[in-house]
């Protein structure tokens, strides 16, 4: 895959509960909203790719001794 | 990709000399560096084993098999080309890390998942071509993590 170097400018249509939570997310991280975006497609991209190869994303509690499985769409 | 100019210091002659700074090494680029160092890794350990010495831990590594990450949007891979050949490559991840620093906790962290040099500038090999133009680098390669 060629990986692109140009920007394109897309309309990104938040409700006012996910904007609150990107805001959040852009001042608790230090990051510009496009940035926080980014970061998230990244990742995304990432899990989609681990578990569509069978993998697991699991969340562990050491101290209460939890696992639980991320199941995601 | 993207291509940068940089520049290299010559050993022999300390003058700088041209190269290229790459984001974004392709699949084809990490196949023609691994061919290329891959028969020097192995040429360098006997003779580092032959001498009693260490061989450098990464020397397993094969770039080739690592090239399936690079199609992904969480990996940028650097490398730096300089008469004709690449004399340097490094893999980051920009999105599985976070800075764990007090004041910084929480936030994106580049992580370098592998950074080697080129062999043919391994000591075992007597050098005499190039080294880098800013910090020095040890030149062994290994995983770095930020904390």
């Amino acid at each position: 895959m060629q990986r692109m170097t140009t920007k394109r400018t897309m309309t990104l249509n938040l409700s006012d509960e996910e904007m609150a939570v990107l805001d959040d997310l852009a001042t608790r991280k230090d990051l510009t909203k496009t940035a926080v975006i980014r970061q998230a497609l990244r990742l995304y991209q990432f899990v989609d790719a681990k578990l569509s190869a069978g993998e697991k994303l699991i969340f562990e509690d050491e101290a209460k001794q939890k696992k639980a499985e991320l199941m995601v769409l | 990709m993207k291509r940068n100019s940089t520049s290299l210091i010559l050993k022999t002659t300390n003058e700088p000399v041209p190269a290229t700074l790459i984001d974004g090494v392709t699949r084809d680029l990490l196949e023609t560096a691994e061919l290329a160092w891959a028969s020097l890794r192995i040429e360098g350990a006997r003779s580092l084993k032959a001498a009693g010495g260490n061989v450098p831990q990464h020397w397993h590594w094969d770039w080739r098999r690592k090239s399936p990450v690079i199609d992904f949007l969480a990996y940028r891979c650097f490398g730096i080309e300089c008469e004709g050949e690449m004399q340097g490559l490094m893999l980051v991840n920009t999105t599985n890390h976070v800075s764990r620093l007090k004041g910084q906790r929480g936030k994106p962290l580049v992580y370098v998942d592998y950074i080697e040099t080129a062999p043919k500038l391994e000591r075992v090999h007597n050098p005499t071509s190039v080294r880098s133009r800013g910090r020095a680098s040890d030149g062994s390669g290994g995983s770095v993590q930020s904390r």
